[in-house]
């Protein structure tokens, strides 16, 4: 049998057997169907579609403002200055300067908003999109957009490592004192009620990623409402571009956001004002009774790779501020 | 009640030219699927070798068509636009048939123990291993020998109907006759 044979046999059987499965005409049953389709309402859809359109609609424009509330801040934040980019403006060191530097503490991470975005938008076209390739397409996107958001979420958590603190202190109205048992020095705020005080700590970036220093994080629910603690009023950059300290005496410049790449650091500091019991000047650290009270934990928010983040500030020194046994701000 | 434009009856040919006279709507709209409707039920049926899931596509069709029927600017191209909805649709189906296929064990093990039984009917057996032949083909290439062997369309149509140049029509025809072939020849042995 020649090849052409083979080929008319092979198409008669074809249209054979898919001649037997041709049923016939529509049934009734089908036309009867059809036929309804265009009665459902003006636009095709029946009420339950349309009132689900609607929602899927409105969850598109809510996932669309929540990707565009993340996306436009991470574009468009503006470069800070790193440690050797341009100098900042140098001031006389203001200890009643209030502010600068002191964020609020991260409410809802960016990350949180994007898989949150990832999922709705995701879960839309999943939701809107027949079965078949964009089905597939869709269910691929997630996948991948989880994927990729949680390596980002493990690589800017584990990758970056916290910022450290370390070395280098200068004090204004505090006075240092021997080490304490676990090596951190007891560090005695002498200012008056309500005056101010300072201390610097650097700040070194031990990850392998840039990071953005964005302030000192000023909680109050933390911070504020015990009368008792210093008040945290502002953060200030030490001057030296070099390295070198120069102290609340030296040039400073108040806060601005500070780019830091890996390994690069800088130095701070921050202004508080002694609280309405604070012992004062007439504070003797040996064998006095006056009661003690440490400053409350801080964290420096930093951003990397655009998420923020905050990590403690672990201060080699234990700043104590002495308060008044019988303090009239208490009365 | 099918076949009725604007309120009268429509005589079989007419619909075109009252379209151009009146808004399109749900009258119209009926009359042209209704005129097609048993070659897209016929045509579903061969393609998914399913008469109650062709109905089902057809229903599919016809929903999806009447969505996008008031943005259609010509309506002497509703036939060739509602035949590329409905085989979209039965492409889509045979696609998530192949996610879910099931292997017919009953029949597997019959073959298996009593070769035998299949050389009863010689007939039927070309037929049916021509049939799994159909089923394994790709999605695309099920519609396209449904299209060519079953609705006689020629290559420029089938082009048409499916959205695709010529050429991946001739070469995805090509590829499929060709696995055919084979499977009608290995039934033959």
């Amino acid at each position: 049998m020649s090849e052409r044979d083979d080929d008319l046999r092979l198409e008669r059987e074809l249209r054979g057997l898919l001649g037997d499965r041709d049923p016939g005409p529509a049934p009734y049953g089908l036309r009867e169907r059809v036929d309804r389709v265009p009665g459902r309402d003006a636009a095709g859809e029946s009420v339950a579609e349309r009132a689900r359109r609607a929602i899927v609609a409105a969850l598109g424009l809510a996932a669309a403002v929540v990707l565009v509330l993340v996306a436009v801040p991470l574009v468009a934040k503006p470069p800070g200055p790193g440690p050797g980019g341009p100098p900042m403006p140098v001031v006389t060191f203001d200890p009643t300067l209030h502010g600068p530097g002191l964020v609020p503490p991260p409410a809802l991470e960016a990350e949180v908003l994007v898989v949150l975005g990832l999922l709705i938008v995701a879960g839309l076209v999943l939701a809107v999109a027949p079965s078949g390739p964009r089905r597939a397409l869709a269910a691929f996107v997630l996948v991948a957009g989880l994927a990729v958001g949680g390596a980002q979420i493990l690589l800017t958590h584990a990758a970056a490592g916290p910022v450290a603190s370390s070395g280098g202190i200068g004090v204004r109205n505090v006075e240092p004192s021997d080490p304490a048992r676990d090596g951190r020095y007891p560090v005695y705020v002498t200012a008056a009620p309500g005056d101010p005080f300072s201390f610097g700590f650097s700040v070194r970036n031990e990850g392998p990623l840039p990071i953005r220093l964005e302030g000192v994080v000023r909680d109050p629910a933390v911070h504020d409402g015990v009368v008792d603690y210093p008040t945290l009023r502002a953060l200030w950059r030490d001057g030296s571009s070099q390295g070198g300290v120069t102290g609340p005496t030296g040039p400073v410049a108040p806060f601005g956001p500070i780019d830091l790449g890996p390994g690069e650091f800088t130095v701070l500091w921050l202004v508080w004002t002694a609280s309405p019991c604070a012992a004062g000047p007439s504070f003797e650290p040996i064998g006095d009774e006056t009661a003690l009270v440490g400053i409350p934990e801080l964290r420096v928010a930093y951003s990397v790779l655009g998420f923020a983040r905050t990590a403690v500030i672990d201060l080699p020194f234990e700043i104590l501020q002495p308060y008044q046994a019988t303090c009239p701000a208490l009365d | 009640m099918l076949g009725s434009l604007v309120g009268r009856p429509v005589e079989r040919g007419a619909a075109r030219a009252q379209l151009r006279v009146v808004t399109p709507g749900a009258d119209a709209f009926r009359h042209l699927v209704e005129r097609q409707l048993d070659a897209s039920y016929r045509l579903a049926a061969v393609i998914l070798d399913d008469r109650v899931e062709a109905e089902d596509a057809v229903h599919d069709a016809a929903v999806a068509a009447w969505r996008g029927f008031a943005a259609l600017r010509d309506p002497d191209r509703f036939d060739a636009w509602f035949r590329r909805i409905l085989v979209n649709g039965c492409r889509d189906r045979l696609r998530a048939r192949a996610r879910r296929r099931v292997v017919d064990v009953g029949r597997e093990l019959a073959d298996a123990e009593h070769p035998r039984v299949a050389d009863v009917a010689e007939a039927t057996a070309v037929r049916d291993a021509l049939a799994r032949a159909i089923d394994s083909l790709a999605p695309e290439e099920q519609v396209l020998v449904a299209l060519r062997f079953h609705a006689d369309l020629t290559v420029p149509a089938i082009a048409d109907a499916l959205a695709i140049p010529e050429g991946t029509v001739k070469s995805r025809l090509h590829h499929a006759m060709g696995r055919l072939r084979t499977a009608l020849a290995e039934a033959d042995r």
